[in-house]
């Protein structure tokens, strides 16, 4: 279309100036990750972020997370469930460090989390009694029969906990014992349990590690961020050329 | 003299090695078991209110868990406890006679770093050491170069284990006074 007549015709795009622009765009979408992301990683104590975890299920998707099959145990009306590195008590996950679980019982309103080289005294509700050690490795454990004692069964014999629950002593006599078998989780607890195991994994600041990395995009992701950060340069660059021409 | 040199070096690399190595250095039951010919059966200590705050004094934070387990015979009192360096807990054990401490050592550590703590040349500090009136080991502990929250965490069990050994022997006292 022609123009009217003694307009003057409409300045001509300059390609800097275009480059400028498209990259500006681009670069910015970069630019507001990284700056979110990296002041986020320098306060991760003020954000919790190392106490945080992601439980989004499409993320952990995207991470790849499986479920390691799950074990429970039955400690009166109490259920202590042993996924992965995770324990829980009536499906609540307990932050202690406990080795591979061999059984639970529950004693005078408490629940004994036995592992191999422990065993862990909680509430009712999981608040932690004491711990203490076991002298010989245990294999499992029970309840004797006739009194209801604490039993573990180890590679040199059996010992028996002392009613206040502070001693180990030989079970010289130790009568039948009901050692504790492993159950498989119900339908109920079984997505419970998966979703605490899962929603554990990875923490806020992993996820905001990979992100400002690249390395939640994959394998070539941080190349990606390289890439960017090369934009952003480039960025840097045509806005002092066309600076320089304006001058 | 280079085969010597060698051969030096092949018979102490494995040393080296394991004494870098976390782990258990003294079983929990092979330390009572040194500290008492005869061992004890284990007394049981539930913490009260002025005893968790007179041991978050000390230690700086509030004890976990609700009750400590001990060893008495007479004036002394063995404590297994566990106190968390950086990362991890390293499990010490301490005995205390007439509130001054007889030996500190570490029994299980876990942490990468700051095992140097379990070495004489650091336990023997503790010999003798006692509370001031500001709750604080007199004499001082000298730290170890890259073991600083090591130091730290043993230090602090140290000076919990007085507090400790103080409520049992009081309670001994009340318990006598209250009998007479």
């Amino acid at each position: 279309m022609a123009l009217p007549p003694g307009l003057p015709p409409p300045p001509k795009q300059q390609p800097m100036r275009s480059l400028h622009r498209a990259l500006g765009l681009v670069g910015a979408l970069f630019l507001l990750l990284l700056v979110s992301t990296g002041i986020a990683l320098q306060h991760p104590g003020l954000f919790r972020l190392d106490t945080t975890f992601v439980t989004s299920a499409a993320l952990l998707d995207w991470y790849g997370v499986s479920v390691p099959p799950a074990r429970v145990f039955d400690a009166g009306t109490h259920r202590v469930a042993r996924i992965g590195e995770l324990t829980t008590l009536d499906d609540n996950p307990i932050d202690l460090a406990i080795d591979d679980l061999i059984g639970a019982i529950a004693v005078a309103g408490h629940v004994l989390v036995v592992d191999t080289e422990q065993l862990t005294i909680l509430t009712g509700t999981g608040e932690l009694v004491d711990r203490m050690s076991i002298p010989t490795q245990a294999i499992a454990v029970g309840t004797g029969a006739a009194d209801g004692s604490v039993n573990v069964r180890t590679a040199s014999g059996v010992l028996r906990l002392s009613e206040d629950l502070a001693d180990w002593h030989p079970a010289v006599d130790a009568g039948e014992i009901r050692w504790q078998t492993a159950l498989e989780p119900n339908a109920a607890e079984r997505p419970l349990l998966e979703a605490a195991y899962r929603g554990r994994l990875i923490t806020v600041e992993r996820f905001l590690l990979d992100l400002h990395s690249g390395r939640f995009f994959g394998r070539y992701g941080p190349y990606f961020i390289d890439l960017a950060a090369i934009l952003v340069l480039l960025l840097a660059a045509s806005g002092l050329l066309l600076m320089r021409r304006r001058q | 003299m280079r085969i010597v040199t060698i051969l030096v070096c092949c018979l102490l690399l494995p040393t080296a090695a394991g004494a870098t190595a976390p782990g258990t250095y003294l079983a929990p039951e092979a330390f009572i078991a040194r500290t008492f010919p005869s061992p004890p059966p284990a007394g049981v200590l539930w913490y009260d209110d002025s005893l968790r705050a007179a041991l978050a004094e000390v230690l700086g934070h509030a004890p976990h868990g609700l009750r400590v387990r001990y060893w008495r015979d007479g004036e002394r009192t063995a404590w297994i406890l566990d106190e968390v360096g950086k990362d991890k807990p390293i499990t010490l054990g301490v005995v205390v006679a007439n509130s001054r401490i007889e030996s500190l050592d570490v029994l299980v550590f876990r942490e990468s770093r700051g095992w140097e703590i379990r070495h004489a040349f650091f336990t023997n500090q503790f010999r003798n050491a006692r509370l001031d009136e500001r709750r604080r080991l007199e004499p001082g502990i000298d730290g170890i170069t890259g073991a600083t929250l090591s130091v730290r965490a043993a230090t602090r069990v140290a000076a919990a284990a007085i507090v400790l050994h103080e409520r049992v022997m009081r309670q001994d006292t009340k318990l006598a006074a209250n009998a007479g």
